[in-house]
């Protein structure tokens, strides 16, 4: 069996692009590890919802080990503390300042970096300096993943925002993306490349949306065509997902 | 010897084993074979080949013979060359005790688990075709049967519960992992006596039930 072909996201051989944002989200992540000692070390990825964020996430962590946690609105800073130390298997101080020192001593030992998604119900929790704090306490590398807002959110926390490196955006998903998508998750049937175009158009780039219609496309091929491959023509007038609601019918 | 299963040694307060003898040596940061043995009780050989592969791998060095005892007055002391040997700790990478085999190189069992536990962790929901592709890394690929064969275990223990079930027009079945199940940074271990064992609770999460012959 060929194995490179489950390898979602770059695979060694070099034969299939890498989806986009995992390449960016994962250089992302690397500039900030690998930054001279003076530069800051926080990374900001982000992006509309549904272009793969967090599967981006999800390699660049396994990749280099590192420590993630997925923020929720009702987060305190003291349960975005607890949540970190807990994903470091680390148990937690009774206080906000010695779970700080925690967290930043395990940082430093471990070199591991820290992945914080869903960073923008931080903004609004006002529990930016906190991870400021972890930064200047350990000089660790930080992503931050968030929604599109992102930037113009953090802008309101000066001393924070200049300690970002750099800010990336994920990109919506092309055609060499869908290909890939293609490639590991419908693989019973062959779609041409015409077919594949639409999609990415129908579904807008995201990430979500070519999931849902290369699952449409390979059922309709095998069990309304009965063949193991479609074009544009086969798959003629049929609705692709778009997620818009329906119109009204006249 | 037989290895003891993990949960006969562990409990969710006590750390044992690996974890514990590198606790100790973050504690003491110099230390003898003996001072880790007496600190955290463990089987000799486990100590014994733990810091073979430590002083290998360069978390621990020797830094002479141990002459602590100098100073006391009124017991015989060994000559330097049949002391016992002084460690000192040199590199401490923090909480996650060094995974090493006794000639110092890396052990790679249980990354593909690792990588596995981290992903459903971090994307939501998924089936175990996407979590193979997404949990891979080039280093250390997921075999798609082995992310079934994980998540069946999962399940099984309670971890993840079902969101679409498998079927002709819905596909492959769909697992999302219950935010209460989430307990740690180590992977549940499928043991081999079939149970499951979560290494950050300190225990076994899944029984087979006995069933009388």
């Amino acid at each position: 069996m060929n194995q490179t072909t489950n390898v979602a996201n770059l695979p060694p051989s070099g034969t299939t692009a890498p989806l986009q944002n995992v390449a960016l989200c994962t250089r992302l992540l690397e500039q900030a590890m690998n930054r001279p000692g003076h530069l800051p070390g926080i990374v900001a990825f982000s992006g509309y919802s549904g272009l793969g964020k967090s599967i981006s996430a999800a390699y660049a962590a396994n990749k280099h080990r590192a420590h993630y946690v997925e923020c929720k609105s009702t987060w305190t800073r003291k349960f975005l503390l607890q949540a970190i130390l807990k994903e470091m298997g680390v148990s937690p101080a009774n206080t906000i300042p010695e779970m700080v020192d925690q967290i930043c001593e395990e940082l430093v030992l471990s070199s591991r970096p820290l992945i914080v998604d869903e960073m923008d119900y931080l903004v609004d929790k006002k529990a930016v300096n906190v991870i400021m704090d972890i930064f200047e306490g350990s000089n660790a590398a930080i992503l931050l993943i968030g929604e599109e807002t992102l930037p113009t959110k953090l802008r309101k926390w000066e001393r924070f925002h200049n300690r970002v490196l750099t800010w990336e955006l994920a990109q919506p998903a092309n055609l060499d993306d869908t290909k890939h998508l293609a490639n590991l998750y419908c693989k019973e049937v062959t779609i041409a490349d015409d077919l594949l175009q639409r999609i990415q158009e129908a579904s807008r780039g995201t990430v979500r949306r070519i999931c849902v219609n290369l699952h449409r496309v390979q059922q309709v091929a095998l069990s309304e065509l009965g063949q193991d491959s479609i074009t544009k023509a086969e798959w003629g007038k049929r609705e692709l997902y778009t997620g818009e609601a329906p119109a009204r019918r006249a | 010897m037989h290895r003891k299963p993990i949960h006969l040694t562990h409990t969710a307060t006590k750390v044992t084993g690996r974890d514990a003898i590198w606790l100790a040596i973050r504690e003491l940061k110099q230390f003898t074979y003996a001072d880790i043995v007496i600190k955290t009780s463990e089987n000799e050989y486990t100590v014994r080949t733990y810091l073979q592969g430590l002083n290998h791998a360069e978390y621990i060095k020797v830094i002479g013979k141990d002459h602590r005892d100098d100073n006391t007055q009124g017991i015989e002391k060994p000559p330097t060359r049949r002391r016992a040997n002084l460690y000192k700790l040199i590199n401490d990478i923090g909480i996650d005790a060094p995974r090493v085999r006794k000639d110092g190189t890396p052990v790679t069992q249980g990354q593909a688990r690792e990588q596995m536990w981290r992903t459903i962790k971090i994307i939501g929901e998924f089936n175990y075709t996407e979590l193979a592709a997404n949990a891979s890394t080039e280093t250390c690929l997921v075999a798609p049967h082995d992310a079934k064969s994980y998540i069946g275990n999962l399940h099984k223990a309670g971890y993840l519960h079902i969101t679409t079930k498998a079927g002709r027009h819905t596909g492959l079945a769909r697992y999302r992992l219950l935010p209460s199940k989430n307990t740690g940074p180590k992977p549940p271990k499928v043991q081999r006596v079939k149970n499951i064992y979560d290494p950050n609770l300190g225990k076994i999460v899944w029984q087979q039930e006995v069933t009388p012959e």
